[in-house]
This record gives C-alpha cells, structure tokens and sequence, in this order.
C-alpha cells in the first residue's frame, strides 16, 4: 500500500502503471456496452412493465394493470403454453439424443473427426438457414418429405398446417440444428472421465452396462446439469424458428411467448405490455433454473 | 510511456472523423421496405429521379419487410426518423395516433400535388383525424390469378377471356368441373394463413359486411352475413381441397401448372410472368356476393416529424413524391396498381402486359377499417378464421371469439 502511494507521488501518470487500470481500460469498451445494452435495459424493462408506453407517447403510470390484462389474455395463456409445450417436447430428445450421440461418436473408429464434424455442422448455421430449409422439406405438396413418405408407401402429413403437429415439427427442426452442441459438451465430459475408473470396474466383474450406469452417468453429472439448464433456457425463449416456419400459426397454434413479447412490443406498439411479458417469462425461467439447480446438484459439486 | 501511447492511440481510434459535405443539392433520406423484386424496381425509379433532378438527391434505405416496421419505430423515438418513408394503411393510424407523422395538407396545397388525380378511395384512406398523412403510391389487392391452359381444358376460356361464374352455387360447380376434366387442383390460396383471412374479408365487404362499427368500438362480424360468408367459403375450400394450404406452397401450386387458380395479392404477377412455360392472366378478385370488393393495402409515403421543419426539404420531398407516383407505371412492373388515374390512363400503362387487365380492382377496395388497433385485430382474424378451414373450428365460434378478444382492445 505504502509502495503504491508513493509511486504515484513520483510519477504524473503513475496510475497507469497500475496493472489492472490498463486491464480496465482495454475491459471499458465491453463493460459500457454490457452496461448501456444489457444491464440498464433490464432494470429499464421492468421498470417500463407498469407503464402504458407506446414508445412513441410518453408512458403513462398504470400500476399492476399490465399483469392484470396478461391474466386475462387468451393469447397470453395460449403462447406459454405453447412455449411450456415446445420446451418439454424438445428438451428431452435434445439431452437424450446428444448424450447417446456423444456415447457413439466417444468409441475410436475410422472417420471419427468427419462424423463428429458433421453432427456439429448444422449449430454453425444461422436460425434463418435452418428454418427455411426446413419450411421447403416440410410442405405438404413439394416437400422432400413428404414425398419419400409417399414413396415407400406411408401416409403424407400436413407437418406445418396442423395444428397438433406444427409444434413437433419446429422441435424436429430444433433438435437437428442444435443437438450438436449438447454432443460437443458430453463428449468433452465423457474425456474427462478417467480410464482407470473403467479398468477398476472391469477388474470388479462389471459388465458395460453397469459401468454407464455407476461410472459414466455420475461422472457427467456437471455436464449434465450444465447441459439441461442451457437448453431449457434456450428452449423457453424459442422464437426464430417458429418466426420463419409457421410465424406462429396455423391459427395460432405454435405462437410462443417470446414471439408475443415481439409482436406485442414492436408490432403493436405496446411497448410496456411486451416488457411486462418479458418479465413473467423472465421469472419463470428463474424459477425453474433454481429448482433444477437445487435438485440437480449436490454439496459436492461446488 | 509506452502504455501512455498505447492509450493515447486507443483514443484515437475511438473517436470518429466526420467530414462535413458541402452540396447544393437538397439531400432527402428515404427509408423502404420493399425487398425481392419489387426493391429493385424502387431502387431504378429513385435512380432515375436522382438523375433527372439536380437540385436534389434522395438517399435510399432498403429495409427487410419483417423488421421494417420496428426499425422505424426505434428510428422515431430517437427522433432519428429518415425525411420521408413507406407506411402502410393498414398501419397509418398507429403511427399517426402517437403524433409522430407530419400532416400534409399545406405542403400538398402550396407545393401543388394533385390530389385529385389519385384514387379517391386510396386518399380517403391516406388520412387520418380527417388530416392527410399519407399519400399512397400504390394499391395491392387481392386479385384471381388464372392459367388459361387448364381453363381451356376444362371449356372455361372464350375468345381468350376466362368464363368466371357471378354466382355461389355456379363458383362451385365451376371449381369442381375443372377437377372433373384436368385432374388439377381447381384452386390455390394461402388458405392456412393472412390469404385465408383476405379471401373471406373480399367476400365478406361483397356482402355488405363491416369489420367494425363506424366509430370503432365494436367489432361487428359475429352475424348473419359474416356468418353466411364464412360458411360457403370454407365449404368450397373443404370441397376443392385448398382448406390447408401454406404460401410457398399456393404460389408454387399455380407457378408449376399445377392448380388452375390462385388468390393472391398483385405482387406476385411479376415472379410469375418470369415463369417460363406458365401461360396465365390476372383479373378482379370474383364477385359472388353482389359488391365487387376485395381486401386491399396500400403504399404510403409519409413525413415523419422532423425537430425542425425545414421548409426547403418539405418543398424537395413533396417534389420527389410527385414524381414517383407520376411515374407510377414503373412502379407497376412490381405488380402494384398506380395510384394516379393519369398513370392509369396513360399508353404506357396501358401497354403492360396483365396489369391494365386487374386494375379496374383499384375502385372497390375494401381497406381495413381505420383504427390504432388494427395490426393486431389482423392478426387475431387471421389466427381465427384459417381455423374454420381446418374444420377446428365452427364459422360462429370462430367469428364469436374474434369479436370477444378483439372488443377488449376496442373498449
């Protein structure tokens, strides 16, 4: 302490020298933009909930009247649900199959690096690509589809015109585009696992199976866990896909909140309405981190 | 001292350069939010103005059609607005409600724009508060596309004109003989989303039919002709296999030869007539219900509100303005209909292949009703009715809950 101060005394500009003055200046550029882009619009957004604010009008105080219409708004219940819907029907498949790809891709065999390369491929494409590809794939009348489906003899389906059936569409489309990312992390936890652990097991009598079960699966617990919280959080805030795909439809069917918070917000001009949305969404992607994270961990796992 | 300079640099790296440009030219920035084919059509017209006017250059800034309209809004309440841009009807009393838009009655008076020379349906809905805050370049309605190979096939084509039934029973009869002698798909619509809605609403205005109350505080669909229009249509879609279709899917149907008609907005007249193989023609959208309406939007350049009026640019854009719809026969190679009857009446539109033949649709538009809301009314409609098609729906029920949600917003 003592140093310091003198040092500063002798030189004008002392401070500079200062390790981690220089550090904050070359931090400065991202910490303004993380501050003016990122955490002030968050205060600013629930602050804006219990405005009526058209962005173009100036905001009018109206208390929890936001939230009040929200409960009473179909199109409100009917997007969470859909969203609550899209996050159950894709997150399970997506850990699932990423977890029994990586089990597969973790073996050594030839080509190993090519495969491995081809299930990461698609997460390099952007969410336009993806969904417009699969938008043509999946037409009733032109889609490949539908006509290898007609080809060996099986039904044709109305993939993105039926209601019941959009939704698992989009999650098709979902799993394929992002389920390489789910592999890259468990084939980086299933390396980290140590070799002796196995060779142990193997000495112990165990068969394979019993070594996924008491070896592999909590070995990758961290991985496991960090793997369900990403996606059930991506998976919650669903939008791009549906936007280009279906925008929403048939009637409705596959509008999810965050296509409303969009919709309602720049669309409709209702600026504090949308972030009154954004913050219930908000809240309930809280809630469910924080149950998965106290279930899912352990004193250990600090 | 050496990390003095490595500051000292990041300094200046930081700070921009702005080099003042001196010009005598008037400089007007112009936002749109036309994309594909029809962009290129603007971009050669304001090209073509710049060249031809010295005194003042329009600086043009294509915007994507999906993110226009919150690029805009964002560009408003930074008060960083372009000098002029597009607006739809449709979205006119959204933005004029906020006080956002520059009312245009005395600039149009002092710097003479002919206003009676366009649409008198098109500038009524231009206006906002009984103020005009548009003025409309365009008018885009749904209109009957046909493929005059397979009317001719099935003995609907008559000295080279479609034979189109002016009532219900014979439409129908109509739809079904051409699947009865060509096997194709009689007709084509994006019936599973906002085509579904449109082709109804044409109906609908046909019958006499209103969105909502004249002062706009209930919507006013839930009766006997919202109901009777319903009903018959998702009938003949049902019949005719059309109840599901997507947009891609409708355009490719007819493009491909492969259903005889297709409802659709005039914008896609010109991809089809770069089509080869496909020999089609274009005309109103069918009268079935006595009034010759059809759904319809428009164009609009609007003034966004400057800090400061500056006279001189008002004169600039109201001249730019003038010009572009003057023009309007160029603006009609995108499939758009002109907004002025001079344009209209001129050879050189009407020496356009297909165009002349639907613009008559110009005088029976039935716009959406004026009202701040409209943009999710639309969306709420064209959720309800597609469901109707898809039998998910009753024609009551669907029209019952549109009227319940939308009068909530409305009260």
């Amino acid at each position: 302490m003592v140093e310091v101060t003198s040092v500063r005394t002798k030189k004008k500009f002392g401070w500079l020298e200062h390790d981690n003055i220089i550090g904050y200046i070359f931090l400065s550029p991202f910490l303004l933009f993380l501050f003016f882009f990122m955490i002030l619009p968050i205060f600013q957004g629930l602050y804006m909930s219990f405005f009526d604010w058209s962005a173009l009008t100036p905001p009018v105080f109206v208390g929890w009247g936001n939230f009040q219409t929200m409960f009473q708004d179909d199109v409100f219940w009917s997007s969470l649900w859909h969203t609550i819907y899209f996050v159950i029907i894709s997150t399970l498949p997506l850990v699932a199959l990423g977890l029994a790809i990586a089990l597969v891709l973790n073996k050594s065999f030839r080509g190993r690096f090519l495969v491995r390369g081809m299930f990461f491929f698609p997460y390099l494409l952007t969410v336009s690509v993806i969904a417009t590809i699969w938008r043509w794939l999946l037409q009733d009348h032109f889609g490949l589809i539908n006509y290898y489906l007609g080809k060996i003899g099986l039904p044709q389906l109305n993939w993105l015109t039926e209601p019941n059936l959009a939704m698992v569409s989009i999650a098709l489309a979902t799993i394929w585009w992002t389920v390489g990312f789910n592999v890259i992390i468990f084939l980086a936890g299933l390396q980290e696992i140590p070799e002796q652990l196995y060779e142990a097991a193997k000495i112990d009598g165990a068969n394979s199976f019993q070594s996924f079960c008491h070896i592999t699966i909590p070995q990758l617990r961290p991985s496991m866990i960090f793997v369900l919280i990403t996606q059930i959080i991506a998976s919650f805030q669903v939008f791009g896909q549906v936007n280009v795909m279906t925008a929403g439809g048939p009637f409705g069917s596959t509008r999810t909140m965050v296509q409303y918070i969009y919709e309602a917000g720049f669309k409709y001009l209702k600026m504090g309405y949308a972030s009154a949305l954004a913050y219930i969404l908000f809240a309930i992607m809280f809630i469910c981190t924080i149950l998965q994270w106290k279930l899912l961990t352990t004193e250990n796992d600090e | 001292m050496k990390k003095l300079l490595i500051v000292g640099l990041l300094i200046c790296c930081i700070s921009a350069m702005t080099i003042p440009q001196a010009s005598a030219a008037t400089k007007l920035t112009y936002w749109t939010l036309f994309s594909g084919g029809d962009a290129d059509f603007m971009t050669a017209m304001v090209n073509e103005f710049n060249k031809t006017h010295s005194d003042i250059y329009v600086d043009e800034a294509q915007n994507a059609w999906g993110d226009y309209y919150s690029h805009l809004l964002t560009a408003l309440v930074g008060k960083k607005g372009p000098d002029v841009c597009i607006i739809h009807t449709s979205n006119l009393p959204a933005f004029a409600s906020k006080n956002v838009l520059m009312p245009l009655d005395s600039a149009i008076t002092k710097y003479k724009l002919p206003a009676k020379d366009f649409g008198v349906k098109l500038w009524a809905g231009s206006k906002y508060d009984g103020k005009q805050v548009g003025i409309p370049l365009d008018v885009h309605p749904f209109i009957l596309y046909y493929n005059k190979d397979i009317l001719a096939q099935a003995g609907y084509m008559k000295d080279g004109k479609p034979q189109i039934p002016t009532t219900q029973d014979e439409f129908l009869n109509f739809l079904k003989n051409i699947k009865a002698k060509t096997g194709k798909l009689p007709l084509a619509l994006e019936s599973n989303g906002f085509g579904g809605y449109r082709s109804w609403y044409a109906f609908f205005a046909q019958a006499g039919g209103k969105l909502m109350s004249a002062n706009g505080q209930k919507m006013t669909i839930n009766n006997q002709t919202g109901i009777k229009t319903l009903t018959w249509w998702s009938n003949v879609l049902k019949e005719t296999g059309a109840n599901k279709l997507t947009y891609d899917e409708s355009v490719s149907l007819f493009s491909q030869g492969q259903a005889a008609l297709l409802m659709n907005g005039v914008w896609a007249t010109g991809s089809f007539e770069k089509q080869k193989g496909l020999n089609f023609g274009a005309m109103p959208f069918p009268s079935l219900f006595g009034g010759k309406e059809s759904w319809g939007n428009s164009h609009n350049f609007v003034i966004p509100k400057p800090a400061k009026v500056d006279q001189d640019k008002i004169k600039a854009t109201i001249t730019f303005i003038d010009w572009m719809t003057a023009n309007g026969e160029k603006w009609a190679l995108a499939g758009h209909i002109p907004s002025r009857y001079s344009v209209l009446q001129s050879e050189k539109f009407k020496n356009l292949p297909y165009r002349p033949e639907y613009a008559a649709q110009m005088d029976n538009i039935a716009y959406l009703p004026s009202n701040i809301h409209m943009l999710e009314i639309e969306q709420i409609v064209a959720d309800a009715i597609p469901a109707v098609y898809s039998e998910a729906k009753s024609p009551a029920q669907a029209l019952a809950d549109v009227e319940q949600k939308c009068n909530k917003l409305l009260k």
